[in-house]
């Protein structure tokens, strides 16, 4: 017979664990002297109740998916690619190459394309340094992927203040790329793009690729441990080296869309906490297509819903750090409690 | 340039940033030695930042927000050893949400205790404490003996592990733990015990190195103060082999580079700023590529232990 808690369901856990979340943030909220209700209602359903918050909603979700796509990669093979933020500001750069180049003068529109591959190609080589380190040194990608996003901050931080300033050479960023290649509005006088559309694509093609290809079958094998990946047959130092490359690479396309999209220039700030979030993203979503999306959904209400709160209750916007640690943290005791039976190794 | 004090002050700057890296990477050692690998490492030395700099803003003592710091770092171990040891979840997973929750936590508190203010709340920095004689030997006195009491804490610290791990009861049931946790449980030693006590004594060293920037460098607290330094310290304590002695080396290290760079950073040298900034980082990047694989590793590193047989 069955035990509550194996009949207790995925959804369930991660539903109690939200539940447990709010409980604790709202002490948070408390401690600033905020009232709990009213600051989760701003959290939680402002954004959803208003055209511009939508819109938000939906700008914030967009590299959230596209980058959470690249951190379940990564997770789906065992390995955790804490390099987000430095393949996005790679990826934003590559694009901004194409973009600013005189190509893009001629070629209108198209060169996107180009764009796109540049700013893949750019996060796959950032992440494919942590993956050749992991590969031939054995280093642990979560630490060497983690130092290199301090390289490509600063990297862009000397670029927008050297030779990518804009003209007048005032402010750190570079100039604007041209209005005909930015990425078309969804939702009139919101920031919500077209990009969003590209999101949902990629986690089509994730769910093909991780769970029906082989390529995708033998990443999970190694996600279920070494040992098994090397009894079948799998090279895992070019999976490693491969799948940190390619999670470097979703990251950088959205660091591709968002200069599309959003900010259409490069700047310091650009990648903010994306791409730890997308790790979270990828965990809270349990690797799982349809999970990703209602993760980065949830992820980008927060985020959405923290910049209501923390104008309206005066409530820190930090605290969705907070939920977000929290949540996972009990998602993990939750399933440990659920799945009695555990792989032995895992990463 | 190179003069005699310009050297002393570059290999005082050295031990002054490489002090943190020394705490934070003998104590990933101890957690590393017992099998369990504690990603946390830079939450818990920027929770024991944040609150040695509160509770020393409050009582005006140092020592109390020394100790503080500390006790907060090894604390906030249990939830980590927790879910990673007792739960059996991946632990480096725990760790990278523990990091995410703390960066949370402590930039939230900040900003509920000390408002959005135009000056930033400041402590008065530790005060030095020259070695009597000693710190009259030409340069190493200056450079090594003239620091503050929390830079010599970590090198006795390190000194003081490393003789406890090699050579002493509790140091090989430690090692043992993180080699055969099976064979230690048979032999009788308590497997999940020693891992918790490990990770506390971790968190306690983590939370030394993360009062320090606050305590006896900085003097003020600010998001993201410890940029990643716990992340070196791991580093550190790949390249250290676990072995807390060759980590002090390495920490003394980077800490030269670091030195080296801030001091670079002021000189009118044509070079961006931002590569002296990216340096220490890269260098800990490359010596993991020079000094990389290594057989030192615990055997049981991160693996769930599973008490009753398979």
């Amino acid at each position: 017979m069955k035990g509550w808690r194996e009949s207790l369901p995925k959804w369930g856990v991660i539903l109690l664990a939200g539940v447990l979340s709010l409980a604790i943030g709202s002490v948070f909220i408390l401690v600033v002297g905020g009232n709990p209700l009213a600051a989760y209602r701003q959290l939680l359903l402002v954004p959803m109740s208003s055209k511009s918050g939508f819109g938000e909603l939906l700008t914030n979700m967009t590299p959230l998916l596209i980058a959470g796509v690249g951190m379940a990669i990564a997770r789906s093979a065992g390995l955790t690619n804490l390099g987000g933020e430095g393949q996005i500001y790679m990826g934003a750069l590559g694009m901004f190459l194409v973009c600013s180049s005189d190509l893009a003068d001629t070629v209108g529109k198209p060169v996107l394309l180009l764009g796109a591959v540049v700013a893949v190609a750019f996060g796959a080589f950032w992440g494919s340094i942590s993956g050749a380190l992991k590969a031939f040194f054995r280093a642990n990608e979560i630490i060497t992927s983690l130092l290199l996003n301090y390289i490509a901050v600063n990297f862009i931080g000397y670029l927008i203040r050297g030779p990518l300033q804009e003209p007048s050479g005032m402010v750190p960023e570079s100039s604007k790329i041209g209005e005909g290649l930015r990425l078309a509005k969804l939702i009139a006088s919101t920031r919500a793009h077209t990009g969003i559309v590209l999101a949902i694509v990629l986690i089509v093609l994730y769910e093909f690729f991780i769970y029906r290809s082989r390529v995708g079958y033998r990443i999970r094998v190694l996600g279920g441990g070494e040992k098994a990946a090397v009894y079948s047959g799998i090279p895992i130092k070019w999976y490693h080296l491969g799948v940190m490359a390619l999670s470097g690479g979703i990251a950088g396309l959205a660091g591709g869309v968002e200069l599309l999209g959003v900010y259409y220039r490069l700047t310091e700030t650009m990648a903010g906490d994306i791409g730890f979030t997308a790790v979270v993203v990828a965990l809270l979503g349990m690797l799982h297509p349809v999970g990703i999306v209602l993760a980065a959904m949830l992820m980008a209400l927060l985020n959405t819903g923290a910049q209501f709160m923390q104008v309206i209750s005066g409530v820190p916007i930090t605290l969705v750090d907070i939920l977000q640690g929290l949540i996972v943290l009990f998602v993990l005791l939750g399933l440990s409690f659920q799945l009695p039976q555990l792989k032995r190794k895992e990463g | 340039m190179l003069s005699g004090s310009f050297f002393a002050a570059l290999l005082a700057s050295m031990f002054r940033m490489s002090t943190p890296l020394v705490f934070g990477a003998t104590g990933e050692i101890v957690a590393e030695r017992a099998g369990v690998i504690n990603i946390g490492l830079e939450g818990q030395m920027l929770l024991g930042a944040f609150v040695a700099f509160c509770v020393q803003f409050t009582t005006g003592s140092a020592t109390v927000g020394i100790l503080c710091g500390a006790l907060a770092g090894a604390v906030s171990t249990l939830p980590l050893t927790g879910l990673g040891v007792c739960r059996r979840q991946n632990q480096s997973v725990v760790g990278i949400m523990f990091n995410i929750l703390m960066v949370g936590l402590t930039s939230y508190l900040y900003r509920a205790f000390f408002g959005v203010a135009l000056t930033a709340p400041s402590i008065q920095t530790l005060p030095a404490l020259p070695i009597p004689l000693l710190n009259r030997i030409p340069l190493l006195g200056e450079a090594l003996f003239s620091q503050n009491a929390l830079v010599y804490l970590s090198i006795f610290l390190a000194i003081g592990t490393w003789f406890v791990l090699s050579k002493t009861m509790l140091g090989l049931r430690i090692r043992a733990v993180g080699e055969n946790p099976r064979a230690a449980q048979a032999a009788g030693i308590s497997v999940i015990r020693t891992r918790l006590g490990s990770m506390c004594f971790a968190g306690l060293l983590g939370g030394l190195g993360g009062s320090f920037l606050t305590v006896a460098y900085v003097g003020r607290f600010m998001d993201g103060i410890t940029s990643g330094r716990g992340y070196i310290a791991l580093a550190i304590t790949i390249l250290g082999r676990w072995n807390p002695v060759v980590a002090l080396g390495g920490a003394l290290l980077f800490g030269l580079v670091d030195a080296f760079q801030l001091r670079a950073q002021a000189m009118s040298v044509p070079i961006p700023y931002q590569f002296f900034v990216m340096l220490p980082y890269a260098v800990v990047l490359l010596s993991i590529l020079l000094m990389g694989r290594n057989s030192s590793e615990p055997k049981a590193l991160g693996d769930p232990y599973e008490k009753e047989g398979r």
